[in-house]
């Protein structure tokens, strides 16, 4: 609180006013760090900018999303600083719903060069682009989708990055990573409150993870109306959410799961997304078709570790799938999870309504998106 | 390797295929439009044609990528073509900056796709789209959004249930007592400003009243009603003096005092109602000029105005459209302002003006931004939720490619609640046995249009017997085209035209009912244009077509059967999804978020909202 004191007070009165209700409410709520890091990060962001507030340009281009969640909302998007890690398909589509929206800096960090079968879902490169840096070639179609937005780059592996790299940014999103590393970049962001997503596609399939520690947000509801005429009041309540770490949420057991639930409340996107991962883990790269029957013996061994009984919930057919569709990606699919995930990041911006907790798994064979709900320290889940 | 290596992969060669060599139509270059045309030539479709009669906004451009600023007030369709090539070099789009309904686009034209992708953004449009692609046999995706919320599912003629198998929602209606007399809440006073106020000073005075509100003729109001008759009269004479410097005076005068004055001698009304105070000019000019509070977000719009500054602008801006229309009247005497929610002056007008009306009721006075949403119904549109749904239609376009039709799923975009589904499906619906659109059958009519009237249509086509070719209905028949109405039994002036007189060209489909027959659908008759020296035998017409409607499997679709008192809350939410114009002050199904499905327990959700726990299908 004491870089806080100091940097608001240089700023002006204005800022210190802002402080005292930030520090109040921080002493009124025990469980508050995170939306009081956050307040506070908002509040630089202001504080280093010079235009405080939206300009009735602004109000005029972002008219109807304003119309939607309201101008402070609209601010806190201004103000935001976020960094997509990873920008092949999915990230294509989550760095242009995010620019459209309006926030504040977009980092884009990506080492690798742009290669021939990118061109098939990821629409901000050209032919032209093929071996120039993938962060660096997007970014330039990034920036003409909204001139207000600070686009930046960067092609250093995320590997490399210093812990001390993230805490620059509200909200860290990583695609196509591993999972040691989606792992680390969980821990070190919980430590600073920083929420943080991981998602990628693979094939028809797809998944969002996310942990945002202790979010702390509103939810409007409507009251029921009373006589025929009258518009329903809405309430504002203060909600807190809580969230585990990526890692606790892979530790659960599964074997509580009824044979009914693994059916209609259990995503197959999960099961195949472990499974590729733990092939992965062990082979230091995505599988490919001659894989398919090691990604056999893979479920065979692996599934019931976690507790799954019933083997064929993954049958030989989804093995094949696997096999075939691991390391590719589709268009309608990363605009599908694309589109979820950066309204989930919008929402947790605007501190509006409940974010999802804390997997969502889109399967498109099936056409189902289904949140997986896995709580710290609870065996059953899926209520 | 090559850019098609991963849809190769994810779809296998023979779906590969199919999608680069079918041909669809994508009808709508916005919202929905932009994100679909992109996913459609990434994922391999190469035939594709862009139908749009818009051009470019701003405000499009928070959502609609394929747009920059330089291109504002440019074609959609043109620019989202250009925009959506970069991506793909190698698809091949055709782009109109045309209107869907078009005589050009023909049900001929429409048998050319293998698929037509609806992007639309209102009913009219949508229920044509349906028409076409119900009389052109060809599998229609349907979608739409409003907000956080989404929609897409397939209409198949015989298969599936068409757009108009269910009812729409139409605009919510006020009895015009609670919007002439007795208005408790802001959207009351807002419809009078903007429906009665705006239209009797600026608009055509002599038209009936607006739809916007319902005619109650119960005794106890008949009186009232006479008495608005009066008052509307009395605004009609102050009119005289538009352009005098007493005018803004007089109105004000007239409806924010003299008419509260004689609503408050009404002493019955008031009994259980919160009696109105009226305004007085002299007493609120008197009063100090306005400070121009700016507000935390120091945005004009979303301020609200106090009395002052309402009085302020209403004079101003009275002026201000008065002035416009005496000039428009220079030109031609019959002009008129029509109302325009991003016409800055009339804004101006219908904010102020209702603000007033509402602190004589003491109703919550609105911002300039609240009431442009009221008083424009706008729909927030947002770009994520319309990339889902773009997302949901290819796949539903995959599926009907590789033969699945049947196995396609309506399905949803939910809000984020509890429960675990987030993209809800429901099994396709098949076709209401009593549709009057998709139950009807469609007949194709050769007919030389320029020779023959609508009284020989009748005679050599329509009540001739099927033993000689014709329909075989009897002589009370009605005749529509669309909503217009061209013959029935009481109504005979358009007989002796012929049918290019009557714009009844190519395309064009005559819906046909025999008033004889108990609960007729009638027949559809679509038109295209052949001389009788290219018809065969030179007959002087040639039906195609079914005679009789296709018969359905009973089974063919969908396990479930509704239960009766859901069937209207599901009619509310497809509709309200549906027509992509929800009326301002309606609560539908979707508006919380909660989308019910069948079959389902149901539960009360930690907001204490009853809700349907939803099951996936068990297939």
């Amino acid at each position: 609180m004491n870089e806080t004191c100091v940097l608001l007070t240089v700023c002006g009165k204005m800022y210190i006013m802002e402080t005292v209700t930030a520090v109040s409410y921080m002493v009124h709520t025990a469980t508050s760090t995170a939306f009081c890091k956050r307040y506070y990060i908002t509040h630089m962001g202001m504080a280093t900018k010079e235009n405080k507030t939206i300009t009735e340009d602004e109000a005029a281009l972002y008219d109807r999303q304003i119309r939607l969640w309201g101008v402070e909302a609209q601010q806190r998007i201004r103000n935001a600083n976020i960094l997509v890690a990873g920008i092949k398909g999915l990230g294509n589509e989550i760095c242009k719903n995010l620019v459209l929206a309006g926030i504040g800096s977009l980092t884009i960090l990506d080492p690798e060069p742009v290669i021939i079968q990118d061109l098939g879902a990821q629409f901000f490169l050209t032919e032209a682009d093929i071996g120039k840096n993938r962060a660096e070639a997007a970014a330039i179609q990034v920036q003409a989708l909204n001139p207000r937005v600070a686009v930046r780059t960067d092609k250093e592996d995320i590997e490399q990055k210093p812990d001390a790299y993230f805490e620059q940014f509200d909200i860290v999103c990583v695609t196509y990573a591993s999972l040691p590393t989606m792992i680390r970049l969980d821990a070190l962001c919980r430590a600073r409150k920083i929420p943080f997503y991981a998602a990628d596609t693979f094939g028809m399939f797809g998944y969002i993870f996310c942990d945002l520690h202790s979010h702390q947000y509103i939810q409007v509801r409507k009251e029921e109306a009373t006589t025929k005429n009258a518009t329903p009041r809405e309430i504002s309540e203060p909600r807190v959410e809580e969230y585990c770490t990526l890692v606790q949420s892979l530790d659960r057991d599964w074997s509580d799961i009824t044979k009914g639930q693994l059916k209609k409340r259990v995503s197959k996107a999960f099961p195949m997304t472990l499974v590729r991962y733990r092939f992965q883990e062990l082979h230091d790269r995505l599988p490919t078709e001659a894989d398919e029957r090691e990604l056999g013996t893979l479920r065979n061994d692996y599934l019931p570790q976690l507790g799954f009984k019933d083997l064929t919930f993954l049958d030989d057919s989804m093995i094949e799938i696997l096999a075939q569709t691991a390391n590719t990606e589709i268009s309608p699919v990363c605009a599908i999870v694309g589109g979820i995930l950066a309204q989930e990041i919008i929402k947790v911006l605007s501190g509006k309504e409940l974010p999802i907790q804390n997997w969502f798994f889109y399967d498109g064979i099936a056409g189902s998106g289904l949140i997986h709900h896995i709580e710290k320290g609870k065996s059953i889940i899926l209520q | 390797m090559s850019r098609e290596s991963n849809n190769i992969a994810v779809l296998g060669q023979t779906l590969h295929q199919r999608v680069a060599s079918s041909r669809v139509l994508m009808v709508g270059a916005g919202g929905i439009g932009c994100e679909l045309l992109k996913n459609l030539v990434l994922s391999g479709f190469k035939n594709i044609e862009v139908v749009d009669l818009d051009t470019i906004d701003l405000s499009n451009l928070n959502r609609q990528f394929l747009f920059q600023k330089q291109h504002i007030k440019k074609s959609k369709a043109h620019v989202a073509k250009e925009s959506a090539l970069k991506f793909n070099p190698a698809a091949n789009i055709t782009s109109h900056h045309a209107n869907i309904k078009d005589k050009e686009f023909s049900v001929e034209w429409f048998k050319g796709f293998d698929l037509v992708l609806n992007a639309l953004d209102n009913l009219d449009a949508r229920r044509h789209v349906n028409m076409m692609c119900l009389a052109a046999d060809v599998p229609l995706i349907e979608s739409g959004t409003t907000g956080y919320l989404g929609q897409a599912y397939v209409i198949k003629k015989d298969v599936t249930e068409c757009f108009d198998c269910t009812p729409k929602v139409t605009p919510t209606t006020y009895p015009v007592c609670t919007i002439r007399s007795t208005p408790s809440a802001p959207i009351h006073c807002i419809v009078w400003a903007k429906s009665y106020l705006f239209n009797q000073l600026f608009g055509n005075s002599e038209e009936e009243e607006e739809e916007a509100y319902q005619k109650e003729t119960s005794d106890e109001n008949a009186q009232e009603i006479e008495a608005l008759a009066r008052e509307t009269e009395e605004l009609r004479k102050i009119k005289e003096a538009m352009g005098s410097d007493e005018y803004g005076k007089a109105v004000f005068d007239k409806i924010f005092t003299g008419d509260i004055q004689r609503l408050l001698s009404m002493e019955d009304m008031w009994k259980n109602r919160t009696p109105p105070t009226p305004l007085y000019y002299d007493e609120l000019a008197a009063t100090m000029q306005a400070q121009m509070t700016s507000d935390v977000n120091g945005l004009k719009d979303q301020h609200t105005w106090n009395v002052r500054e309402c009085f302020d602008m209403f004079v101003d801006s009275l002026t201000r459209l008065s002035t416009r229309l005496l000039d428009a009247k220079k030109d031609n005497p019959t002009n008129i302002l029509v109302f325009d929610k991003d016409d800055n002056d009339a804004m101006d007008f219908v904010t102020a003006a209702s603000n007033l009306r509402s602190t004589i009721f003491k109703i919550e006075r609105k911002s300039r931004f609240d009431v442009k949403s009221m008083a424009g119904n706008i729909i927030p549109a947002i770009a994520t939720t319309n990339a889902v749904i773009a997302g949901i239609v290819v796949m539903q376009a995959y599926k009907i490619l590789n033969g699945q039709l049947s196995q396609t799923k309506r399905t949803y975009l939910k809000q984020v609640t509890r429960r675990p589904g987030l993209l809800v499906l429901e099994a396709n619906s098949e076709p209401q046995a009593d549709c009057a659109v998709c139950r009807t059958r469609n007949i194709g009519l050769k007919i030389d249009i320029h020779h023959t009237t609508l009284q020989s249509l009748l005679n050599n086509v329509v009540t001739a017997s099927t033993e000689t070719g014709g329909l075989g209905m009897s002589e009370e028949v009605t005749i529509l085209e669309g909503d217009r109405l061209l013959y029935d039994i009481e109504f005979d002036d358009n007989a002796e035209k012929t049918l290019d007189a009557l714009a009844l060209e190519d395309g064009k489909i005559l819906n046909i009912k025999d008033d004889e027959v108990d609960d007729d659908t009638g027949v559809n008759l679509v038109l295209q244009h052949a001389t009788s020296v290219t018809l065969k035998n030179g007959a002087s017409f040639e039906l195609s077509g079914p005679t009789r409607p296709a018969i359905m499997e009973p089974e063919s679709l969908g396990k479930r059967k509704r239960e009766e008192g859901d069937e209207m809350a599901n009619h509310a939410k497809r509709a309200a999804l549906g027509n992509g114009s929800v009326p301002a002050a309606s609560t539908s199904q979707a508006d919380n978020g909660v989308i019910d499905l069948d079959d389902d327990e149901t539960a009360i959700d930690e907001d204490g909202r009853t809700v349907k726990v939803w099951v996936l299908e068990d297939d």
